[in-house]
């Protein structure tokens, strides 16, 4: 079934509700983080693009970084909480987007807020909070099984695939990139140059081989990290092959991890909670 | 219809690739690999424009399809998907909307050097020598020297970007003592971490205080390594 199709389909709140809480638990772990205090000791901005006025910028450097912060902890708290969510959501989403465009200014690195932001937008104008929340405590509403706990899932799903399948498109395009991909040579840089950094140094302390030299793993490697990119886009045609495809992403990122890339794991897992299969999340049977 | 949709998602790959290729790495429009393309985009346009009438009716089908989605957010999801496209297309990130293009500058890994070192901080405590590998500080084998705010997104700042900064070296002195891994009194010092790939060893050599060469802290992608001023 097709994603189209898909979307009209009924299904149980809950999903979408461990989806909220575990959301606002992640935005409270990446807001609370001292690279915040250490960009502001720093302070000298990459030369990246942000979609905002230069005025706004400085200003939110200069004056507003420490209320932001404070701010989108406790709206992310209550989103968790799932307290006052159609007001929470959409706040929520201004502070988080604010806050972040100062870090992705001072870091040029696409960790939290891509994964982040569209579905928080979507959630402000979704539904998350009927089950497992305090507003379905105070509300007392019955719950059934409706499309409205579905799209949601599909449209952040949609967000999830656009990611890591032109993910996999910008490694192969222009052909020229394709080829120094695919030889390994990336692979292998990453591994080497990141070695002493690394869990698998840290655990094993020595090297497995030698990564100064080609290796058929590497390029191993390589293929398969950009065929599971593009498989992703599998999932808007089929559910058939979403565990797999999802579990194997995680995987790859805790393999990414262990050679000293950390940062994508938690969001890769925490967005396949999206499209794991509804029925995994029926522990609230509906009224 | 599914022939439009194919097409059209052929032709966003396309003018990707001819965009970044020709502006991006300065090529020459007629270069051998990307005027293929370039044809093939063309013909897909003509295409496309051909079969105006079932593009309409694929929009029609669209608008349907979508009729489950709030108004308002099915305005909004246009609009991202446009700039979204349009960053996909110039290969540049516009904050919040992203090219998603991770590592995708494909890197040839400069050497084959069998020998590979990194300058790291160190101090000593009860005549051992802690290495302040920040890298490790977020996963769980590191050597607990700061607290769990200190998580990834900060080291990797610390050890990347800002590696050569004062800033950051003062900063991470300020932790470590809050966390009470220094005193006031104790040095942090320089020294160099090396693997040697071929035989597989690794070793961390240390250095009192002027003796630590500077040519041992070439950072291959990142700045070097702060010295504070009471090594240099």
């Amino acid at each position: 079934m097709n994603f189209f199709n898909r979307m009209n389909l009924p299904s149980n709140p809950c999903q979408l509700a461990v989806f909220r809480i575990l959301l606002g638990f992640y935005i409270i772990y990446a807001v609370t983080g001292s690279v915040f205090d250490l960009l502001l000791v720093i302070d000298r901005p990459l030369g990246v693009h942000v979609l905002m006025p230069k005025a706004v910028q400085n200003f939110i450097a200069d004056y507003c970084i420490l209320g932001l912060r404070i701010s989108t902890v406790l709206f992310a708290f209550l989103l968790s909480l799932g307290l006052f969510t159609k007001y929470v959501t959409k706040i929520l989403t201004v502070s988080f987007l604010l806050l972040f465009s100062f870090f992705y200014k001072h870091t040029d690195v696409p960790i939290h807020w891509l994964y982040c932001w569209f579905p928080l937008v979507v959630l402000s104008f979704s539904k998350p909070s009927d089950v497992l929340s305090l507003d379905s405590l105070i509300h007392k509403r019955s719950v059934e099984n409706s499309t409205k706990y579905t799209w949601p899932r599909e449209l952040i799903l949609a967000w999830f695939v656009y990611i890591y399948f032109f993910a996999g498109i910008s490694k192969i395009l222009p052909l020229r990139k394709f080829l120094i991909w695919v030889n390994g040579e990336t692979s292998r840089a990453i591994i080497y140059n990141r070695y002493l950094e690394s869990p698998f140094h840290f655990i094993f302390g020595k090297p497995f081989f030698d990564y100064s030299e080609p290796s058929i793993i590497f390029l191993a490697l390589s293929v398969f990290a950009v065929l599971l990119e593009l498989s992703t886009v599998v999932m808007l045609f089929t559910r058939k092959y979403t565990v797999i495809v999802v579990t194997s992403l995680v995987l790859m990122h805790l393999f990414l991890y262990m050679c000293g890339v950390a940062g994508f794991m938690q969001t890769a897992f925490l967005l396949g909670i999206c499209f794991l299969p509804n029925k995994w999340f029926d522990f609230k049977k509906s009224k | 219809m599914k022939n439009v949709l194919f097409q059209f998602f052929l032709l966003i790959l396309v003018l990707s690739n001819v965009y970044q290729s020709v502006f991006k790495y300065h090529k020459n429009i007629f270069d051998k690999i990307n005027t293929p393309l370039l044809i093939f985009s063309i013909i897909l346009i003509i295409s496309i424009f051909k079969e105006r009438v079932a593009l309409k009716k694929y929009g029609k089908f669209f608008k349907e399809k979508f009729s489950i989605v709030p108004q308002k957010l099915r305005y909004i999801v246009y609009t991202i998907a446009i700039v979204q496209f349009f960053c996909l297309m110039i290969g540049e990130t516009y904050y919040p909307f992203a090219d998603v293009g991770m590592f995708k500058w494909a890197t040839r890994a400069h050497t084959n050097d069998k020998i590979y070192s990194k300058a790291f901080y160190y101090f000593k405590k009860d005549d051992e020598v802690k290495i302040i590998n920040l890298r490790s500080e977020h996963t769980p084998f590191g050597n607990n020297l700061l607290g769990w705010r200190y998580n990834q997104d900060y080291t990797f700042s610390a050890s990347y970007h800002n590696r050569g900064k004062k800033e950051n070296f003062y900063f991470l002195k300020e932790a470590l003592l809050d966390n009470h891994k220094i005193n006031e009194t104790d040095t942090i010092k320089i020294g160099v971490l090396t693997v040697d790939f071929f035989t597989k060893n690794v070793f961390f050599e240390t250095f009192n205080d002027r003796t630590f060469k500077t040519e041992r802290n070439i950072a291959k992608y990142y700045d070097e390594l702060y010295i504070p001023e009471y090594l240099k």
